[in-house]
């Protein structure tokens, strides 16, 4: 049967060459992309420089973007600031460190769940808005229409929205992080009383977390920190004494060249005391061995 | 040669267009006088909105050389080409009026984007012309606000509002009732006499093609089979011809 010999014989570099036909395709096909993309920037980057300027759609793109988009981002942020507050107490508690919440919660709101919550939600809301909007006028030869008269679309409808996009993306990220701090803040006074002033401040504790690392070659040359359980960490820092011992218990200290800032972790207003060649309270002798 | 060139502010010189493997546009010639109605008449997909689209620039042809006041309109950059575009009015199948401005600024778009003329007077423009094709006093209206017929008027009057000395139609009594296709149709012939306008005409509507067009083509699988006046269209002895005109007989 040499028919079928043929037959059977021919598949195997034809898939092979399937294969990498395919894998060209593929290839081409992203630096197309890459290249659209590109282009489209570029094209972006000249329409948005060059005159004339479309101010008035401007201005009413500000306004859908910016304005329009402020409730949804804002429930957004509270609702972070929210559930990050109560979520995080527990967790905060149970290492003794309930203390810090107001900087855990401010700054995971300013610097991570703030900007990602309000891009999410206006390249969802808006994003969706654009597509539609500009699909539709597509659709309907409006797009041809502005063309046809002379107006470039891509000035009149791209540019616009992309640069209404870029200017009030700021602006809407410190809305949610103004409401998720601020809703972070009532949740927690439902279970604890603390003023709004002293919840901001407490941020001075911003340089706890990065500061776990327990690098104590360097103490007390570089800044470093750290949670102390109680007697575990007794006489693994200070020199000649602990922040342990100074403190009493369990704490929390910041160590700069200065000396340290230490504190309990437990206390709701988290009074530091400066131990080491800094100013001292309080009576704590043993503090890095440096007593007055 | 000058004078005879401008006797044709539209030429078209063997065009064609394909979509992906479809031909659309297969050797299209023809030219328009200066004041003539020029009717394109063909079955749907024969190319006749293509051919007012490649006429404009929106697309380019495969091949082939459009013309527009003698201009090669494929070899101009996009400024000379929007400058040529302000010499054109099209008149859209839908209308095509934007959707979130009012009546009055669709018609005022083009206008207050290359007039130099003070607003109040770029209002009484608007104003002028909307009352001219009969929307005075709808001018605060939305698209959807009025009807099909409606939006063609307003569709004429953006058209019309940057004094083009060419117009293009694109099916302009497509999807309205009788009465209301041939107010549109008179609409056509008092402006286009009025303003003594080039104007190219796609439409399937014999009856109105009869009434306002000088000249009709009738386009089939993307050439010419037919040229000439209503009458003689009428004479041809051709099948498709005879078909398509002589329904209305």
């Amino acid at each position: 049967m040499p028919a079928n010999e043929t037959t059977f014989a021919a598949p195997a570099p034809q898939e092979s060459e399937g294969t990498r036909s395919g894998v060209a395709v593929l290839l081409a096909g992203f630096f197309e992309w890459f290249g659209e993309v590109g282009a489209f920037f570029a094209r972006l980057a000249r329409a948005m420089v060059r005159p004339p300027y479309e101010w008035k759609e401007l201005l009413h793109q500000c306004d859908a973007v910016g304005s329009l988009s402020l409730p949804l981002v804002a429930l957004a942020g509270a609702a972070t600031g929210v559930v990050l507050s109560m979520e995080t107490r527990d967790s905060l508690t149970r290492f003794g460190a309930k203390s810090m919440l107001p900087a855990v919660i401010v700054f995971s709101i300013l610097k991570e769940s703030g900007p990602v919550i309000t891009g999410l939600v206006v390249s969802g809301r808006v994003g969706a808005g654009i597509g539609a909007e500009l699909g539709s006028m597509k659709v309907t030869e409006q797009i041809d229409a502005m063309e046809a008269s002379a107006v470039d679309p891509f000035r009149y409808l791209v540019a616009t929205r992309v640069l209404a996009c870029v200017l009030m993306m700021p602006l809407l990220t410190l809305a949610a992080d103004f409401f998720g701090v601020l809703m972070g803040w009532v949740a927690n006074n439902l279970q604890d009383s603390i003023s709004l002033r002293q919840w901001l401040q407490e941020r001075r504790f911003q340089r706890l977390p990065a500061a776990h690392r327990e690098d104590h070659s360097v103490w007390p040359h570089h800044r470093h920190g750290g949670v102390l359980r109680g007697n575990e960490d007794a006489g693994r820092h200070g020199r000649g004494g602990t922040i342990d011992h100074a403190i009493g218990g369990a704490g929390v200290f910041v160590c700069d060249s200065g000396g340290c800032l230490v504190g309990p972790v437990d206390s709701g207003s988290f009074p530091l005391r400066r131990c080491g060649s800094g100013v001292h309270r309080n009576g704590i002798s043993s503090c890095g061995g440096e007593s007055p | 040669m000058a004078s005879t060139e401008t006797e044709y502010p539209v030429a078209v010189e063997n065009l064609h267009k394909a979509f992906g493997g479809q031909q659309v546009l297969n050797g299209v010639s023809l030219q328009v006088g200066r004041g003539e109605t020029l009717a394109v008449l063909g079955r749907s997909g024969t190319g006749k909105s293509v051919l007012l689209k490649l006429l404009i620039g929106l697309q380019k042809p495969d091949s082939g050389a459009v013309k527009i006041h003698q201009e090669d309109i494929a070899s101009l950059d996009l400024p000379k080409l929007n400058d040529l575009r302000k010499r054109i009015g099209f008149l859209f199948q839908q209308a095509a009026l934007y959707d979130s401005l009012t009546v009055e600024q669709n018609v005022a778009f083009p206008l207050s984007r290359h007039s130099s003329d003070p607003p109040g007077k770029q209002k009484e423009r608007v104003r002028e012309l909307l009352k001219s094709v009969g929307m005075e006093g709808h001018g605060r209206k939305m698209p959807s606000e009025i009807s099909g017929g409606m939006q063609k008027r307003v569709g004429l009057a953006r058209a019309l509002v940057l004094d083009p000395d060419i117009l293009l139609f694109d099916e302009p009594t497509a999807g309205l009732d009788p009465i209301t296709a041939a107010e549109i149709g008179d609409l056509i012939v008092g402006l286009q006499k009025k303003h003594k306008l080039t104007a190219i005409v796609v439409t399937h509507d014999i009856r109105g093609a009869k009434a306002f067009a000088d000249r009709l083509v009738l386009l089939r699988d993307g050439k010419i089979v037919a040229e000439g006046s209503f009458a003689d269209l009428q004479k041809s002895r051709d099948e498709f011809v005879t078909q398509f005109v002589g329904s209305l007989c």
